[in-house]
């Protein structure tokens, strides 16, 4: 028998909480441990400690949300591929991972946004991103109607994600392996799927 | 002090120098701009793919130019590609430097060798890349 969605997430939910005691670990430790292959659950307690700083410096910087979700992705995805150039001697990690989105965000305006502009533009309410994927999760099991024809307002990219994690239950680096991505931005295409789906998916009665 | 020195090509070309102390910095800076490049190109749709491709192209060349030189770096290219990339480097240079001062105006003890060797490197490297930005502003403003 398939596991239910909130099954899974409480799976996820504990394996995230203790991924072998990387949570000790300064941020340059974890990306040595990263850059050395070390540990392949270092980066993912790199990004979880400082996801939100970083969306929540972005949106402030370009005063839109789903842009600043993109360079989250963008800035982890570009930290991950230059890790050999993190030197713990210049600065801690979170300056050097900041430092790569302000560039990142640079580029991105003066590029004028080819891949954003070209993409449905949908608000998002500022709330706690845990607690949206959640609701999202949660009414997804439920509403499978509305979920269809939420799907037809993401992106090609962000459809086959959330089809591929939570229709599918494939691992976040299976996903990646096939995209040629990196499991950051699959992780970050499958959370903006999820959101833009809260938003169609009515609530469950009470 | 670095010496810039700036000359207009023709076709709205521009052609600048940075000092080699910035080259670290103009090679970081680039290495995200092709990376977002590559991005933008693989998102592109199809009536924007040209673009996107000779945006990569540009960037390409220009991170070519900032990594395979010695001594001083000569980037030449579009206008307001070459200024873009000087902005970003200039601004960057300065993030970096004032990132490593908040680190140092956290702790009481007096400066050690390393650390006032970083800030020099670093304050030359913002400096570099700010007489270059200077330099192409003060020549396009010319033109």
């Amino acid at each position: 028998m398939r596991p239910t969605v909130a099954a899974r997430r409480t799976n996820t939910s504990r394996v995230a909480r203790s991924p072998l005691g990387l949570t000790a670990k300064s941020d340059a430790e974890l990306l040595r441990l990263t850059r050395d292959r070390i540990d392949a659950e270092a980066f993912g307690e790199f990004y979880r400690r400082h996801q939100r700083a970083l969306i929540q410096f972005l949106a402030r910087q370009t005063c839109d949300r789903d842009l600043a979700q993109d360079l989250v992705a963008e800035s982890f995805a570009i930290a991950f591929s230059k890790i050999d150039r993190f030197d713990p001697e210049r600065g801690d990690g979170r300056p050097w991972l900041f430092g790569i989105a302000r560039i990142a965000m640079l580029a991105r305006l003066r590029e004028g946004g080819v891949e954003h502009a070209a993409r449905q533009r949908l608000d998002h309410p500022d709330v706690d991103d845990a607690a949206v994927l959640e609701a999202a999760e949660a009414r997804i099991d439920s509403s499978t109607s509305h979920v269809v024809a939420g799907l037809e307002r993401l992106s090609d990219r962000e459809r086959d994600a959330v089809i591929s994690r939570v229709l599918e239950e494939r691992e976040y680096s299976d996903i990646a392996r096939r995209e040629r991505s990196s499991e950051v931005v699959v992780r970050q295409r499958v959370s903006r799927g999820l959101r833009k789906l809260a938003r169609v998916v009515p609530r469950e009665p009470r | 002090m670095s010496v810039v020195t700036v000359e207009l090509g023709g076709r709205g070309e521009l052609a600048t120098w940075v000092d080699e102390s910035a080259q670290a910095l103009a090679v970081d800076v680039l290495d995200v701009f092709m990376a977002v490049a590559e991005e933008t190109l693989s998102h592109a749709r199809s009536d924007e793919r040209q673009r996107a491709r000779e945006r990569l192209q540009d960037v390409g060349d220009l991170r070519r130019q900032a990594g395979e030189t010695t001594g001083p770096i000569r980037m030449v290219g579009e206008e307001d590609l070459i200024v873009e990339a000087i902005r970003a480097i200039a601004s960057h240079g300065a993030y970096e430097l004032d990132v490593l001062l908040e680190v140092l105006a956290g702790t009481r003890a007096p400066l050690g060798e390393e650390a006032v060797e970083m800030l020099r490197a670093r304050s030359a490297a913002a400096a570099g890349a700010i007489e270059a930005l200077i330099a192409c502003e003060a020549d396009r403003r010319r033109t």
